[in-house]
């Protein structure tokens, strides 16, 4: 907490996103040492600065990552199933009425800061991870639908 | 925060790092893992209703300033174990070391104990590969994403076929004769003006991929971290994706360039001559690419660019003749 913004967060580390510098110690995984491949597999990281292509829109973005993270092998996995889990996801962060939006860039407009947040987050959501890491999380970013609970 | 707490209460578990949350955020955590600065735990369990476990926890030390009625806690812990940048207590309390004392640390450490010893197959998270779809499907997918890209970005495709037409019409307009060459001298300045005109057009498509390229590369990374797609999906991508633009780019150019300068209208010279403004445009294009793959930013592809555009201008066969160079 509060500490130099030079220093990767542990969740970083633990997600395996920075891995410069020392870093000492063992990360389990119910109790399994994490391994990579699995690990990258089964997580989900969303950044702490938001990064997405601009040209494409909400609901473009959010397909892309689910048509390449769901299991193509898994028999579940099919068109009309993973459309259904994107209109979910989108509905679930309230990304629905802009999901035919570009996302655009802070130069010409666009998605707002907290909207954008939650687009990184139903991209990391798409993927079914079984955890979601939320690096940083500027309250900023979601505090405006706060008060609202 | 809405967003999380229904994805929290689908089931799967959410691990955030957060500096300072307001009360309604910190009201909807489950748990927290307190670090003071240099990453020394100070707090780690259940919160609590109300984060009543916390507050109790540190008011259990009698040097805690109570909490006020309607003080954030995280702010009121924030405060209390220093991490502010306000702090003028010379002798601070140690609460790190208390922690590695307390009961709450070894609670945490027989849970880590159960976990670790609870490990069975059954449990076990397990991917066989890297990627959760073909190269196929990685192939195709970025393929798809990158034609989009290029198709809604004008500012890059129409401006260089805007250019290319520019270029083409005052570098041909200049140098345009009537009458085939008579003399060495004239030879010479349209053999100079096509160099110049397509160096030319080729340093404007070396610069103009590079921010383009380079905000794709970072979102790569981050889509490679997540395992959504290899490095080949990606070129193949940006390779494909390219081609069509400078295909038009360079038919455009040609086009104008070489009918208005009256060059040959026989077929051979003329398709050479449009081979040749592709493949250069090509050249330097993916050059573009892979500077800013190689390098940290545009920046430094931009100047790297000047000494490969130095480069083609010694050795292009203008500035030094072919006949000068010893052919060892």
């Amino acid at each position: 907490m509060n500490c130099s913004h030079r220093l990767p967060s542990p969740s970083a580390v633990v997600a395996l996103r920075k891995s410069s510098g020392e870093i000492e110690g063992e990360v389990r995984l119910n109790g399994h040492l994490q391994e990579e491949v699995s690990f990258r597999r089964c997580a989900a990281y969303v950044e702490q600065f938001d990064m997405q292509s601009p040209q494409l829109t909400i609901r473009e973005t959010v397909d892309f990552s689910a048509r390449l993270r769901l299991d193509e092998n898994d028999t579940d996995v099919t068109e009309e199933s993973r459309q259904k889990f994107v209109d979910q996801t989108l509905d679930m962060l309230e990304l629905t009425n802009v999901q035919d939006l570009q996302v655009g860039s802070d130069a010409t407009g666009g998605l707002s800061f907290e909207q954008k947040k939650r687009l990184s987050i139903a991209v990391e959501l798409v993927s079914n991870p079984s955890i979601l890491f939320l690096d940083e999380v500027r309250t900023r970013g979601i505090a405006v639908v706060a008060p609202n609970d | 925060m809405r967003g999380l707490k229904r994805i929290a209460l689908s089931g799967r578990a959410i691990c955030a790092t957060i500096h300072q949350p307001s009360i309604a955020i910190f009201s909807d955590f489950d748990s927290l893992l307190l670090l003071k600065r240099g990453g020394e735990v100070v707090f780690c369990g259940e919160l609590g209703d109300k984060s009543e476990n916390l507050i109790n926890y540190f008011e259990n030390y009698d040097r805690t300033p109570r909490i006020q009625p309607g003080e954030n806690p995280a702010t009121w812990m924030l405060t209390t174990i220093g991490a502010g940048s306000s702090s003028t207590d010379t002798t601070p309390f140690d609460y790190a070391g208390k922690y590695a004392q307390s009961q709450l640390r070894s609670v945490a450490l027989q849970r880590i104990d159960e976990i670790v010893s609870g490990q069975n197959d059954g449990n076990k998270v397990s991917f066989a590969s890297q990627f959760a779809t073909s190269a196929k499907t990685q192939a195709w997918a970025v393929l798809k994403r990158t034609m989009a890209i290029y198709y809604r970005t004008p500012a890059y495709n129409t401006a260089r076929m805007i250019i290319a037409s520019a270029v083409a019409l005052i570098f041909s307009t200049v140098f345009i004769t009537f009458t085939p060459p008579s003399t060495e001298s004239t030879l010479n300045s349209i053999m100079n003006s096509i160099y110049i005109s397509v160096i030319f057009l080729c340093v404007n498509a070396y610069n103009t991929i590079l921010p383009l390229f380079e905000f794709e590369r970072n979102m790569f990374y981050r889509h490679k971290a997540a395992g959504m797609y290899g490095t080949r999906a990606i070129v193949f991508g940006f390779t494909i994706s390219e081609l069509p633009y400078i295909f038009a780019t360079a038919t455009i150019f040609t086009m104008l360039f070489y009918w208005i300068l009256g060059f040959r209208a026989e077929a051979t010279p003329f398709f050479w001559f449009w081979a040749f403004v592709i493949l250069t445009l090509n050249s330097f294009t993916f050059l573009g690419q892979m500077m800013v793959a190689s390098v940290r930013d545009a920046q430094t592809a931009q100047g790297f660019g000047s000494l490969v555009i130095m480069g083609s201008s010694l050795f292009g066969g203008i500035l030094i003749r072919p006949v000068s160079c010893k052919v060892v």
